[in-house]
């Protein structure tokens, strides 16, 4: 498989790719499994469904009309997740279904031949473009950027957010960045894996990075390090099996979690 | 003087539902005040309408004769067990620390020696600096409890606020927290809620009851009258025979 890295750049560009997400990944992933927003990140990455289909019907790039659907939804339900968490909880569940049949309405009401969507579903990172490699690197510019500068006031929201209103933090601006932050994460995310299997990488890293880390820190760190393996693994299936890079993907990494809560019992019976 | 709390009338809703009516209640600086009522009597609601989470519809709240809205020291404030996740990936010493922090999100802030220097004295106090390294994931109840009371005094709180300190802890750890609440009591402002009469100790100077109205505020010598009308019903006032019983004994037993 070297030779073929070597010789091919669309396996290089999959590496990149690979390399590029893992960062923000591990760091959105911590805070959407540390806040238990899988719900809210899944509804996210389906409403970009719609923005995808925009993107088709008006003829621009549809990875931009994912970017603008997916950081409207996450501001919609944070202001809606302000009132009550079962309010937020049923808008999340109407924005997934209408967005994903906004995008099977603009596919239909585009002229011509339909396009293939199904790389959109369940990703294909062996075609991502130099295009998707710089969006995700500013991407990962921008998450990493907020997450140092403001580390320690993220770590005490989400331990504790009432306390972080105590100490006067806004919490409501943090929580908004945070929603945005998740959003564009899973835009990207949705080009490398696809709508369907983003919650893999999204939710197995970091729950099995919370199981090692004592530390913000270390969670978000082993989180990216464990993406970075999931994508590796998943595409060396996938080249060596002949298989679907985003199914083997989201497989490996179920496989790690799976893998982790085994030796987590064992430890817990014998060690 | 300037009382270091002082509400006026104040009422607090949520939605349509009271949960405060019309309270009017002070603490004179380095007061000690217990506000006993039931669950569900805006005992939180009372603490975090001081805080400024929550904002009354009515009334006044003044902290050393600023408005709270102005206020801006730092409020010392121990939450309730339920109130966060325990299964966080922090350690004890990072969350003293975070008592620390102010408001106004500054970028890049990081923890000085200044910083490290306080929270570790406060620690040492409470004597949870062996603990130091320990996520709080593996903390009895009691730790935990010393951990949270530390952070709130990490801020170097003129006032400090606690909703249940002592619910959830065996009688033992109950008194170690009491007494070294008394300690921080000599210059610093406490302002306790809890359900639980019998966690009451002698140590507390006043006494206020609350069940969305206030029913008493003074001296911690209260009739059963006043119980009933805070409870709606007769309590057991406190075990008989416990050392820290502060009300008056009454005849004959009462039940729920």
């Amino acid at each position: 498989m070297l030779r073929a890295v070597l010789q091919y750049s669309f396996l290089q560009n999959a590496l990149f790719c690979a390399l590029l997400i893992s960062a923000c990944c591990g760091i959105v992933g911590t805070v959407i499994v540390l806040k238990k927003q899988v719900m809210l990140s899944g509804g996210i990455a389906h409403i970009s469904f719609g923005g995808i289909g925009l993107g088709y019907l008006l003829g621009i790039e549809p990875l931009i009309g994912a970017f603008l659907f997916a950081v409207a939804a996450a501001l919609g339900i944070s202001i809606l997740g302000e009132r009550s968490q079962q309010e937020s909880d049923v808008a999340t569940g109407i924005f997934w279904a209408a967005g994903m049949a906004l995008g099977v309405l603009f596919i239909a009401l585009t002229p011509g031949y339909p396009p293939d969507m199904a790389s959109y579903l369940f990703g294909d990172i062996l075609t991502v473009t130099k295009t998707d490699l710089l969006l995700a690197l500013i991407i990962d510019f921008i998450v990493l950027f907020l997450v140092t500068a403001y580390y320690n006031y993220l770590s005490v929201y989400l331990f504790d957010a009432e306390f972080a209103a105590v100490l006067k933090v806004n919490t409501k601006l943090l929580a908004g960045l945070l929603n945005v932050v998740a959003a564009l994460t899973i835009v990207i995310l949705v080009r490398a894996v696809g709508i369907i299997l983003v919650m893999a990488l999204l939710t197995a890293p970091a729950a099995v990075a919370s199981l090692i880390g004592s530390s913000l820190k270390t969670v978000m760190l082993a989180a990216g390090v464990i993406t970075l393996l999931s994508c590796l693994g998943g595409l060396w299936l996938s080249y060596s099996l002949q298989i679907p890079s985003g199914a083997a993907i989201a497989l490996f990494a179920a496989a790690i979690y799976a893998g982790a809560h085994i030796i987590k019992r064992l430890r817990s019976q014998y060690g | 003087m300037t009382q270091a709390l002082e509400l006026k009338n104040v009422t607090v809703k949520y939605n349509r539902t009271c949960a405060l009516s019309a309270v009017n209640l002070s603490a004179a600086e380095n007061d000690f005040l217990a506000v006993i009522g039931p669950n569900g009597g805006g005992k939180s609601t009372l603490l975090k309408t001081i805080l400024g989470i929550v904002t009354p519809v009515q009334g006044e709240i003044k902290i050393f004769g600023k408005n709270n809205s102005q206020y801006k020291e730092p409020i010392g404030y121990v939450p309730q067990f339920s109130s966060f996740r325990r299964a966080f990936p922090i350690t004890v010493e990072d969350v003293v620390l975070s008592g620390r922090l102010k408001g106004g999100g500054r970028p890049f802030r990081r923890y000085e020696k200044n910083d490290y220097r306080i929270s570790g004295d406060i620690m040492d106090k409470l004597q949870i600096t062996q603990l130091r390294r320990k996520p709080v994931v593996r903390l009895s109840g009691g730790q935990l409890q010393k951990v949270l009371l530390a952070r709130a005094l990490a801020a170097e709180p003129r006032l400090l606020l606690l909703d249940e300190p002592t619910a959830s802890l065996d009688s033992e750890a109950k008194n170690r927290i009491y007494e070294i609440l008394k300690q921080i009591n000599q210059h610093t402002t406490i302002i306790l809620v809890t359900h639980d009469l019998a966690a009451i100790s002698s140590y507390i100077k006043n006494i206020a009851c609350l069940n969305k109205k206030l029913y008493y505020h003074g001296e911690p010598e209260i009739s059963e009258d006043i119980i009933h009308k805070t409870f709606g019903c007769p309590v057991d006032l406190i075990a008989h025979g416990v050392p820290h019983r502060v009300l008056r004994s009454h005849g004959g037993d009462a039940t729920c």
